[in-house]
């Protein structure tokens, strides 16, 4: 196999990495639409925590985009 | 000329390093440093000349416009503090961090922006879509949090926070202690300073590959069909500047909340609370005979 193949295999696998990521925001938000749903008047309280939890979810996302870039 | 030549414009790829301008005494000046030193400079003469021209009973478009920007702000860094006390102290720190990261990310959207070159380098370039600027500003204010701890808790509560010798004592005198406890404790010890060092890399690393891939989604998009696609894509930059720098700034703001404790509930007094309140009482002491 050719090194610039293995690379292109590479870079493809580090797009799965989308998939997890993908659903862990998913979740969060879901989770946080819920509870907002539930109890509007709390909806300022939790928006924020939603989005550092979202972006904590999201490192490994942006770990694989590093990886990405570095290959 | 065929018709995929007309609609697909070749562009070179972003690099990930910024592009040296010119040298200035052998000191390397990257595009990214100049369009820091741009929007350093913007956001301070609108500030200095915003404040040389405030009036309450007629605010200009500006002022109002700048009112809104700092009320969000204040609600913001409040919620995520969840107290007053907290928010009034950290609030200089974090909305100068909000300002300029969303100053930067903003102007990376103006059409235009990149394209001035000089000797075939532009001369600039968003300056959060460069590693530097981000590692910089997310390694400075995480060194900011490490004194705000040792003003907090004093230097043995700063040392006791990571490595907690005094729970290990506690153990001792009840007597419920094991190798593997022991152990365990080092182990997390260094686990948390490593984490220090984590936080800090990976809040840089999400601000610089959000914007990074912007840079580089824009060019892909631009080589795939030039004309309609990217506006769309610049559209979603819009939003998505706005919350990344909504993120950055609260991660730096919970950076902070997990490292200060309350100071006024501390019986003993810290080293640099000393220094700093006796360089509070020259300061006073000066005043009072400029005044005399």
């Amino acid at each position: 196999m050719e090194t610039e193949a293995a690379r292109y295999i590479a870079k493809g696998m580090i797009i799965m990495s989308m998939l997890g990521t993908a659903i862990g925001e998913g979740i969060v938000a879901a989770k946080a639409m819920e509870a907002m749903g539930r109890n509007p008047e709390v909806g300022d309280m939790i928006f924020p925590k939603m989005i550092v939890a979202m972006a904590i979810c999201e490192s490994t996302a942006i770990y694989a985009l590093v990886a990405f870039f570095l290959i | 000329m065929n018709i995929s030549q007309f609609i697909q414009f070749k562009r070179d790829m972003v690099p990930i390093a910024p592009d040296v301008v010119f040298y200035l005494w052998g000191f390397p000046i990257a595009n990214s440093t100049l369009s820091l030193i741009f929007v350093s400079f913007v956001v301070l003469f609108v500030a200095i000349f915003i404040s040389k021209n405030i009036s309450v009973d007629n605010p200009g478009k500006l002022q109002s416009f700048l009112e809104m920007i700092f009320e969000s702000l204040v609600s913001q860094v409040k919620s995520v503090t969840g107290s007053e006390y907290h928010a009034t102290r950290i609030f200089a720190l974090i909305s100068a961090v909000f300002v300029f990261v969303g100053f930067s990310n903003y102007l990376g959207l103006v059409p235009g922006f990149g394209s001035i070159t000089w000797n075939g380098v532009s001369i600039f370039r968003t300056a959060t879509s460069d590693f530097n600027t981000t590692f910089a500003i997310a390694f400075g204010c995480l060194i900011v949090f490490q004194l705000v701890t040792i003003h907090d808790f004093g230097l043995k509560g700063f040392f006791l926070k990571y490595i907690p010798l005094d729970k290990l004592a506690a153990d001792i005198k009840k007597g419920v202690l094991s190798p593997i406890y022991i152990f365990v404790t080092f182990l997390i010890a260094v686990l948390d300073i490593i984490g220090e060092f984590a936080k800090g890399i990976s809040a840089s690393l999400r601000l610089f590959g959000n914007m990074y891939a912007g840079e580089v989604l824009t060019s892909i998009l631009i080589g795939l069909f030039a004309f309609v696609l990217p506006s769309f894509w610049i559209v979603f930059g819009l939003l998505g500047s706005l919350v990344q720098t909504i993120v950055f700034g609260s991660l730096i703001t919970v950076f902070y909340m997990q490292s200060a404790g309350d100071p006024r509930t501390r019986s003993e007094k810290g080293v640099i609370l000393q220094v700093i309140n006796s360089l509070k009482k020259i300061f006073i002491w000066k005043q009072k005979q400029q005044g005399i």
